[in-house]
């Protein structure tokens, strides 16, 4: 069985970008990608995104980037799960390597949100939901995370303020990412005195809108990683241990358990599986917080706490810094940005350079296993990646 | 106009009696309706009607941040009920109430009501809406 490697990650700044187009942004983060993995060329492209349908008014996404990169005339196509679509496509683009089907591919994410109107990205965001039953009476998408967050607080007795600590921590390691949307730290105040977006959720509780693209190149085989590693000065590799992937109903109403994500369930189970690991052997950690919510039951329902118990945890300080798993140091969805349909790849991109100890902010321990979980609507899809460092 | 007419035509009856479909085979009542069970996959089903039961408040939000369409019916308050009887659970508006008197489990009863107008010229929406219960004096709880 051949396994797959990640041999290069490329990443932009995540903002408000007036002065670039979608195309560009991609093309900065994919050429550093290859540029990463001492430039190679990829055999095919894979990309993540949600909106260009409808805030940047372009389909055919796929040619369009491999074109604009360098990379005219090999197979690309987007894949679409909403705020999942990174990870779907790194599930594609890795199924693409493992079955043999290309030895060199790059994924990719892109989504550029910024330069239309707050009301149009909200109705394109909403998209993610249930156009028929759910979006039709005027549900927002963050609306719907407000209905989980409110069930929670009230079944587990939490207030707005047990809540805030997950923000808190996030624009905290924020403040030394280079890559992040929102590099400052706040304070619990500040958090609970932001604008109401759709209550209990605030705008601190909130992942903002950006702009921005990652990307990562797989490549099939332990001695195709070994040259690149050498070409690059690197002593170490990171494989691609276990990748599952998992889907619930789109509605929220027809849901098993409101307050579980049974996505991530299942997804991270098969993940789990395929590497050979438990959660008590992962040591970081990144996960989907696009809201505080979705943050705190990724930890209960990837198996790191109990039911109803993240909360506490961590206002206790559990799965900080230094702890067993470290999480988001990249500060997460909530502060490092939300570029949708990218933010997967940026996952993967982050968790790679802490297990090669060269992410530019917040350093991890050491971590030889880590996991990303990347969401769309509210669980409707969840992406699960396990990696792990190989002398 | 921005909307299909066939897609608001289409979902006519789901939308103002709340149509759904039973399982034969497992029991279970679908809602969005569907032609195979969501839960078993059998494609034996029937269609009943939600629209004549009282529900109880599970969760809801106060949407400041409307999406496009919605601008004049800000702040939105939307709901998830559960039905008395079915157990069915329902996302839909709640009206009729003032934030500040929302709570859980309060009982709500359904209510036709106009949801959104696609523009000047457009179709006018409408919709199950539910609001609570007005309790007179010598009512039983």
């Amino acid at each position: 069985m051949d396994r797959v490697f990640i041999v290069g990650v490329g990443m932009t700044k995540i903002g408000r970008f007036y002065d670039k187009s979608g195309r560009q942004l991609f093309s900065e983060a994919i050429t550093s990608a290859i540029n990463d993995a001492g430039g190679i060329k990829p055999q095919a492209l894979v990309v993540g995104n949600m909106t260009s349908s409808v805030l940047m008014e372009q389909d055919s996404l796929g040619a369009l980037l491999a074109d604009y990169s360098g990379l005219r005339g090999i197979p690309a196509f987007k894949v679409e799960a909403a705020c999942g679509s990174g990870g779907a496509a790194f599930y594609a683009g890795y199924s693409l390597v493992r079955s043999g089907m290309a030895d060199i591919v790059a994924v990719g994410g892109l989504e550029k949100l910024t330069e239309n109107l707050t009301s149009a990205v909200t109705k394109a965001l909403a998209l993610a939901a249930d156009q028929e039953y759910e979006v039709f009476y005027g549900a927002s998408f963050t609306g719907l995370n407000a209905l989980v967050a409110r069930a929670y607080m009230n079944k587990y007795g939490y207030t707005r303020e047990d809540m805030a600590y997950w923000p808190l921590r996030m624009h905290e390691y924020a403040s030394k990412n280079p890559y992040a949307q929102l590099p400052r730290k706040t304070t619990i105040e500040r958090i609970l005195n932001s604008p109401v977006i759709a209550d209990p959720l605030h705008l601190f509780d909130c992942s903002p809108i950006g702009d921005g693209a990652a990307a990562v190149i797989l490549v099939r085989g332990e001695e195709k990683a070994r040259e690149i590693a050498k070409a690059t000065g690197r002593d170490i590799l990171v494989e691609v241990k276990g990748i599952g992937m998992a889907t619930d109903s789109v509605d929220l109403g027809s849901r098993r358990d409101l307050l579980t994500l049974d996505s991530t369930v299942k997804a991270s189970r098969t993940a789990y599986r395929m590497a050979g690991v438990e959660p008590r052997n992962i040591e970081y950690l990144e996960v989907h917080d696009a809201f505080h919510i979705t943050g705190y039951l990724a930890l209960e329902d990837l198996g790191f706490t109990g039911k109803g118990k993240a909360v506490k945890e961590w206002r206790e300080g559990r799965f900080a810094k230094g702890d067993k798993p470290e999480v988001n140091l990249s500060g997460g969805l909530k502060a490092r940005g939300h570029p949708v349909g990218a933010t997967g790849v940026y996952q993967i991109a982050e968790a790679t350079l802490q297990l090669r100890g060269e992410f530019p902010g917040e350093k991890a321990s050491d971590p030889v296993i880590a996991a990303t979980q990347n969401i769309g609507g509210v669980g409707t899809f969840t992406t699960v990646t396990i990696l792990t460092r190989v002398k | 106009m921005r909307f299909s007419i066939p897609r608001f035509w289409r979902e006519r009856v789901s939308h103002y009696r709340l149509e759904a479909t039973k399982c034969r085979v497992c029991g279970k009542i679908n809602y969005p309706p569907s032609n195979i069970c969501r839960y078993c996959g059998s494609s034996d089903v029937e269609k009943v009607y939600l629209d004549n039961e009282y529900g109880r408040l599970i969760t809801w939000t106060i949407i400041h941040t409307v999406p496009e369409g919605f601008d004049e019916q800000r702040p939105r308050i939307i709901g998830i009920v559960e039905l008395v009887d079915s157990k069915v659970r329902i996302l839909a508006p709640v009206t009729d109430v003032l934030p500040e008197e929302l709570e859980e489990n309060m009982l709500l009863e359904p209510v036709l009501r106009r949801i959104n107008e696609d523009g000047e010229a457009g179709l006018i929406h409408y919709g199950i809406a539910y609001r609570p219960v007005i309790k007179t004096i010598g009512d039983k709880d």
